[in-house]
């Protein structure tokens, strides 16, 4: 598979969020949200971010759309021409012709979308706000929207509390595609959906790719959603990445021991192949209070001296995999893939 | 195997200011001792409120207004539909008999007190022991749920714990009188998955200690296929299919059960082929379609029969059943082959 | 057919907008909408307090000073009467005390008319009129519905008229609290920093301070020789003077949480203007919370300016307000004399409590989407 041209490339991102305390509000430590992240998105490439809760990953999208200021990295947007802008270090004004190219899809349907507006203005915002058009075109335009993501354009004077959780989340991708965007941040686009809509807005958001070729950035902490829909996934734990790689191979051929964990947990939908393993003892870590060395290493089963002591580096393991392991490449995790049955 | 617990007909409705809503309508089903049940289905079809019933605890303005809970206790059935919902008889069972756990642990927990002193008081309500005697029971407990270092947790508060911590002491509460039968309404939806294994083996490897009925309630029907021995399908407020687990997964009846299994991801299976979507969305409680509650979802959907008549609850084979007339002889002369579908 | 109504009905439903669906919700709250028409009624009477009058509230009747309520009759020995009538005065003297005072005696009959000529006056300030909606049928009949105060002047059209400040001294103040309210709050919410930690401290001095020495000490500083219309307004900003910082800190909070609300970061996301931001997403968002804190705090404010100036510190004569009317029940002889004067008690209580329900209804009803 050839690399696609860049179209963004994070690197070294970091995101500490300082802990605060007393009237006076004295920093007392940092809550180490995001630590040291690097990922690149290709143009037309679909990425996906995984990873548990409090791991990081719906902080790096909030980063890369500027809701938050980044501690330190940068984040670089390429244009057509192969130029970058870093929108880790604009000024908030100067990141509006930006914001067109970058658009995000939420997970909560009902938050995401202002109650006391109609459908004709939540889509039509983004179009008046860049002045792309206006009045019939306007309509004609959000119309068109709607039927693009399989809503009745005569519901456009309808407002949210109309609709269904599956239906809000169709709205929701209809804004992000009225400014025809680039790179489309996908954060857990179904986990707060039914089972029997999830399929829906998957098989949307893949038909919408195949259409357009957007890039995504498919953040999701299930790994048979990603699987899915990803072409490359990026696994993340406690603020950093620990392993990259082509979907098909990380589910195949983890490197990291996370991964491996991570992929074990997924109960199987066959009542035949009963495991209910255990791949992991322990907590996630504390991102105010990062373990020693490798930030993995008091729940790995595999934890040596060096793990504690030195904090790996990203390694490449085969063409286009790289994982955050001091033996990638050295370790056995079929065990811990392919459980043993154990009832 | 003798029955544990057994719902008959139920009916519970609530009355809104829009209308009346039934969230469960006409459930039958039992669950023998020891077995593990699962009640599957999406938002909205009944199934914490079916649960809530049986320990008389649905909240206003739901009603049970049709139908009977049996439990059997010592070989005695104990009619829990007709106890008075406040009333001593019910408070004996509820933590005693049957035990019951939350998706939230920190809705369940009180955050003023220590976790220590929340366990000793279930223990104390129920039996008659001193404080000393509960106290050794509950870190007896906290350690089979695999508490780390239970001395310490005791004096902890709820907000002192992760949601893996607090989820094992809300089942260490739970366990603490050695209940008969556990409702865990879905113990692992707020959780990780990683840490989800933990909870579903823990509850598995308790089951097989305590020897205790478990009845099941999620919308993930993966852990279902790990975890249940039968499944109730439930959409709507109805039963729509009812079997053991190896049966449900490999021939299920109903429409929307094939529907509901095509339509979730697998890993391993990759980006080739395309999931099968259920269309439309579940409908407004409040506007119930006529006939089959299914078929306006339905792709074996045969105009003119299901959205006319309500299906009956056929038995398709021993121990398996499916509201849809597709197997119903009655209208067999109505159906298309093509119907079946895969 | 019942399909389609049922349709049509639905189709309201979903494009009901926010302001429709908090009154289909408040429409639901029975006490709430009684209120509301008393208080419809009120301030409309008010509006045009020169036509509900019977006479001009400054018109002195001294032969008829203290004189007790004379009661509508529409029913007696000579039969239905409509338009009603009153029965006439009688003056009396106390054979101990040798005090005049009056007694309605029925020997003296006279019928009332709707629409009937008297007291000139202006409607809503400009339009010169002399129709009054009741009164005797020749003007200089003694009409004293209410009662006299100690001066002869007609209670009732007292009443009236003073329900013209009363009722909208708080709206007034209400709405200074408002535009402050948001202003500051807003500001302190929306920008935080050292901003915010400023504006808080000031609130929570303004808020230690007690009201009623606070409100003394201002309402001594306003200068004797205002106008009444000066005077009106300065009692209004002596009461926006606490009332702005409840609306600020309610203002506040609303905005804090807001700007973590994804909708609220999608609009960022599609390139709004932030200053668009703050006026289509955010105060829409809480407006209606902070009309039925408002509609709350209403009362309060009547209710102080009837205090204000009962103490003869706010409004003095010849303002009429509902406080100034209770001026001369200070002492407790004239209580017992003439307990009518007491009657503009009445007003306050109804509008007090009518203006509580309505806040109630409208705070269950403020957000339709929870």
């Amino acid at each position: 598979m050839s690399e696609p041209k860049p179209l963004l490339e994070i690197k070294n991102l970091k995101m500490h969020f300082p802990i605060k305390r007393g009237i006076m509000g004295r920093t007392v430590g940092y809550v180490k949200a995001v630590d040291d992240v690097s990922l690149t998105i290709g143009e037309g490439e679909v990425v996906g971010l995984v990873g548990e809760s409090g791991c990081g990953k719906s902080t790096v999208s909030r980063c890369i759309v500027r809701a938050y200021r980044p501690t330190a990295g940068q984040i670089l947007l390429y244009d057509a021409k192969g130029r970058a802008v870093d929108l880790a270090n604009i000024p908030e004004p100067d990141m509006l012709p930006y914001r067109r190219d970058i658009q995000m899809i939420f997970q909560d349907p009902f938050s995401s979308l202002n109650p006391r507006m109609t459908l004709r203005q939540i889509i039509g915002e983004p179009m008046r706000n860049y002045q792309i058009c206006r009045g019939k075109e306007l309509e004609d335009r959000v119309a068109y929207l709607l039927e693009s993501v399989g809503l009745r354009p005569e519901h456009m004077s309808r407002y949210p509390h109309a609709f269904s959780g599956g239906q809000r989340q169709r709205i929701g991708i209809a804004r992000a595609l009225a400014l025809n965007p680039r790179l489309i941040i996908c954060d857990e686009p179904v986990s707060a959906l039914d089972v029997s809509v999830q399929a829906q807005i998957l098989n949307l958001l893949r038909d919408l790719q195949a259409e357009f070729r957007y890039s995504y950035l498919f953040i999701a902490h299930d790994l048979s959603v990603v699987d899915y829909i990803c072409e490359r996934v990026a696994v993340m734990y406690v603020g950093k990445i620990v392993e990259t790689a082509d979907t098909a191979t990380i589910f195949k051929d983890p490197q990291h021991p996370y991964t491996a964990a991570l992929r074990s947990a997924i109960p199987q939908l066959n009542p035949r192949l009963r495991q209910l393993p255990v791949p992991l003892e322990g907590d996630v870590a504390d991102p105010a209070n990062t373990p020693s060395g490798c930030v993995f290493h008091p729940r790995c089963r595999f934890a040596e001296d060096r793990c504690r002591r030195e904090t790996p580096a990203m390694t490449l393991t085969a063409p286009r995999h790289h994982a955050r392991c001091h033996f990638a490449g050295e370790l056995n995790l079929s065990g811990l893939s392919q459980p043993a049955a154990s009832t | 195997m003798e029955p544990l617990l057994e719902v008959k007909n139920l009916k519970v409705r609530f009355s809104t200011d829009e209308g009346p809503i039934e969230a469960v309508r006409d459930v039958s089903f039992e669950i023998k001792r020891g077995e593990t049940v699962a009640i599957v289905g999406e938002s909205g079809c009944g199934k914490s409120v079916m649960a809530r019933a049986i320990l008389r605890i649905v909240p206003a303005p739901g009603n049970i207004v049709e139908g009977q809970i049996n439990y059997y206790r010592d070989g005695r059935a104990i009619e829990l539909t007709a106890l008075e919902a406040k009333g001593a008889e019910i408070r004996a069972i509820r933590g005693a008999d049957i035990a019951m756990i939350f998706q939230e642990p920190m809705a369940t927990f009180s955050p003023v007190h220590t976790i220590g002193n929340q366990i000793n008081e279930a223990i104390i309500l129920h039996q008659s022991i001193d404080h000393a005697g509960a106290t050794a029971q509950t870190l007896d407990i906290l350690n089979r749920v695999g508490m780390p270092r239970p001395s310490r947790i005791i004096h902890r508060y709820p907000h002192q714990l992760s949601g893996g911590m607090l989820q094992r002491a809300m089942i260490a509460m739970a366990l603490s009188c050695r209940p008969q039968l556990l409702i865990a309404d879905e113990p692992t939806t707020a959780l990780d998955v990683t840490t989800q294994a933990q909870i579903l083996r823990l509850l598995y490897d308790l089951q097989r200690e305590f020897n205790m009925a478990i009845l099941f309630i999620t919308h993930d029907l993966s852990v279902v296929s790990q975890f249940a021995d039968r499944v109730e399908v439930m959409y709507l407020g109805e039963v729509v299919e009812s079997t053991d687990v190896i049966r449900l997964f490999e021939d299920p009846k109903h429409p929307y059960t094939r529907a509901l299994l095509n339509s979730i991801p697998q890993t391993g299976a990759g980006r080739g082929q395309r999931l099968q979507s259920i269309a439309g969305s579940i409908p407004n409680p409040l506007h119930r379609p006529s006939g089959c509650l299914f078929h306006p979802r339905c792709d074996s959907f045969q105009p003119g029969v299901c959205d006319l008549v309500s299906p009956k609850e056929i038995d398709i084979d021993k121990d398996h059943r499916a509201r849809c007339i597709l197997y119903d002889e009655q209208y067999s002369d109505r159906v298309s082959s093509a119907a079946f579908g895969q | 057919m019942n399909e389609e109504a049922l349709q049509k009905a639905d189709e309201r439903q979903l494009t009901a907008s926010q302001w429709q669906l908090i009154w289909w919700r408040f429409r639901k709250h029975r006490a709430a909408m009684i209120s509301l028409a008393v208080l419809l009624l009120f301030y409309f009477v008010a509006l045009f307090a020169g036509f509900f009058a019977p006479r001009d509230p400054a018109r002195v009747d001294a032969q008829f000073a203290q004189a007790p309520p004379q009661p509508l009759v529409f029913l007696d020995e000579a039969g239905f009467h409509f338009p009603p009538v009153v029965y006439g005065y009688v003056g009396e003297r106390d054979p101990k005390t040798l005090r005049k005072f009056y007694r309605v005696s029925a020997d003296d009959r006279y019928q009332l008319r709707f629409f009937v000529r008297g007291d000139p006056y202006l409607i809503l300030g400009f339009i010169e009129s002399d129709i009054h909606f009741i009164g005797a049928a020749e003007p200089d009949l003694p009409l004293f519905l209410l009662g006299t105060d100690l001066l002869g002047r007609d209670m009732l059209s007292r009443i009236i008229y003073g329900g013209q400040i009363s009722l909208t001294v708080g709206l007034v103040g209400v709405f200074l609290s408002l535009i402050l309210g948001i202003l500051l709050g807003g500001v302190s919410g929306y920008y935080g920093g050292w901003l915010d930690v400023a504006i808080q401290r000031l609130i929570e001095v303004l808020r230690s301070i007690p009201t009623i020495p606070l409100w003394l000490t201002l309402s001594a500083a306003l200068p004797r020789n205002l106008t009444q219309l000066q005077m009106y307004f300065g009692i209004t900003i002596i009461l926006s003077f606490i009332g702005w910082t409840e609306v600020a800190r309610v203002v506040r909070g609303k905005f804090m949480s807001l700007r973590n609300e994804d909708f609220i970061l999608a609009a960022r996301t599609i390139g709004t203007p932030r200053f668009r931001i703050i006026y289509r997403h955010m105060v829409p968002s809480f407006m209606s919370h902070l009309i039925a804190a408002l509609t709350l705090a209403l009362p309060i404010m009547i209710l102080s300016e009837t205090a204000l100036s009962f103490l003869g510190l706010g409004l003095r004569p010849p303002t009429i307000s509902w406080g100034t009317l209770l001026d001369g029940t200070q002492n407790l002889n004239a209580i017992a004399l003439t307990p009518w004067l007491l009657l503009p008690v009445l007003p306050i209580i109804i509008t007090v409590l009518a203006f509580n329900f309505v806040g109630d209804g409208l705070r269950d009803a403020a957000d339709p989407y929870a």
